[in-house]
């Protein structure tokens, strides 16, 4: 039922990401809704727990960005490896200050993410490699800041109940 | 490392389009939510401009019956607009719309990663819907074409500014002809001009029908600004398209 369950909020997810979240943001800084929702719940878990929905998220934003598959899961994987590696000195279980190192993991994760996009796709178009420059990238930080603001309480609330989640525990299988 | 060697391979191994028919059926599978959480938002983004301009209904209330005083006068004159129109659409080239057997297809959604270069919509190769096909909005206005990946119930649309566009234009106030190029998603240009053809800030550009893919007289945009190409042998045009491509829920796809 768990299961179930996250396998629904990740499709949903990336849905909403290319279906419903351009309506409001400009082209090339629609925020990363799926990308926040993993970076949130991989600190809470390690990779081993949780890399088939990695893998998953990943899948599904390629197949509906009409990316080459591998795209986003590499880059999810990048981008989870970048914050796995920096969470360490950072540990901390004070709520407010969990918040903003979460914040900060939020921009950080959208600049790995946007260095792996730009080094499998826009590298290969052969697009304008200062991409760091472009408006959009800023827009983009911002956008999923407003986002993980958006999400961060209810994620939080929704990781109680992964919390029950545990792939070693059998019976809930 | 595994899964970043794994995923390299599979990236490597996409253009082969190995994944097309997973894709496909997931696609399947996605379009019915994808067509409502698009809706949702169109119907959102409306209802959030509706209640931001309350405040100014009532002003405009009068000014709209003053407007519609002065356009009862205007409605005689209107029967002459009407045809220079008819006659200005036939100097111009442009195509009337009714010629064309047009499939009416939904938007379900937009390009979230890279600049905007694609749109998704709801018909595929059920409808008749095939690669190259162009995809117009409201009255003949081009908006892309067809990309390859079409599944029964869903296609992407590549659109003019996708950086890998290219159509075949004109300007129609100088018949100066040369390639509308995507920009990366930032915009459009006319490339590939002639340096002996005159470009004129304003003009009016549609497609040639050179080629074939597309047909003739579609509209593209306004020239916006006309410089030298970098190696200084073409003239180049920045186009201001028509229609803000992000802002477009309903496409017409052009099947013959």
């Amino acid at each position: 039922m768990i299961q179930f369950f996250i396998f629904a909020v990740i499709f949903f997810s990336a849905v909403i990401q290319v279906s419903f979240l351009p309506n409001f943001f400009p082209a090339g800084a629609v925020p990363d809704l799926l990308l926040i929702f993993l970076v949130l719940w991989v600190m809470e878990k390690s990779v081993k727990e949780i890399w088939p929905w990695l893998i998953l998220g990943g899948l599904f934003l390629d197949f509906f960005s009409f990316l080459p598959v591998g795209t986003n899961i590499l880059a999810i994987f990048f981008v989870v490896f970048v914050i796995k590696a920096m969470m360490k000195p950072y540990f901390v279980t004070d709520k407010m200050w969990k918040f903003f190192i979460s914040a900060g993991f939020v921009i950080i994760g959208t600049l790995a993410n946007e260095i792996i996009l730009f080094l499998t796709t826009k590298f290969v178009l052969q697009e304008n490699v200062a991409f760091l420059l472009d408006r959009n990238f800023y827009l983009k930080i911002t956008y999923n800041l407003l986002i993980f603001l958006i999400i961060y309480w209810p994620v939080d609330k929704f990781k109680r109940v992964l919390e029950f989640y545990n792939p070693k525990n059998k019976f809930i299988r | 490392m595994a899964v970043a060697a794994i995923c390299l391979l599979l990236i490597f191994l996409n253009p082969h389009e190995i994944f097309n028919p997973i894709r496909g059926v997931f696609l399947k599978i996605s379009q019915p939510f994808q067509k409502g959480f698009y809706f949702i938002g169109d119907s959102t983004k409306g209802l959030f401009s509706f209640l931001g301009s309350i405040g100014d209904l009532n002003n405009q209330n009068e000014q709209l019956i003053k407007e519609n005083n002065s356009l009862v006068s205007r409605l005689a004159d209107l029967k002459d607009v009407q045809k220079e129109n008819e006659m200005l659409r036939q100097q111009l080239n442009l195509a009337p719309r009714q010629k064309y057997d047009l499939e009416a297809s939904f938007v379900i959604g937009q390009d979230p990663q890279l600049s905007g270069s694609w749109l998704m919509i709801d018909k595929g190769s059920a409808s008749g819907i095939k690669p190259g096909m162009p995809v117009i909005y409201s009255d003949g206005i081009l908006v892309g074409k067809i990309d390859n990946e079409i599944s029964p119930d869903s296609a992407k649309v590549d659109l003019l500014s996708d950086a890998d566009s290219a159509v075949n234009a004109m300007d129609v106030n100088t018949s100066a002809k040369g390639i509308v190029k995507g920009e990366y998603g930032l915009g459009l240009l006319l490339d590939m001009v002639d340096q002996s053809a005159v470009l004129n800030v304003g003009d009016t550009v549609v497609t040639s029908g050179l080629g074939g893919a597309v047909p003739e007289g579609l509209f593209i945009g306004t020239v916006q600004q006309v410089r030298l190409s970098q190696d200084k042998l073409f003239q180049q045009a920045v186009i201001t398209p028509r229609v803000k491509y992000s802002n477009l829920d309903m496409v017409f796809v052009i099947k013959n």
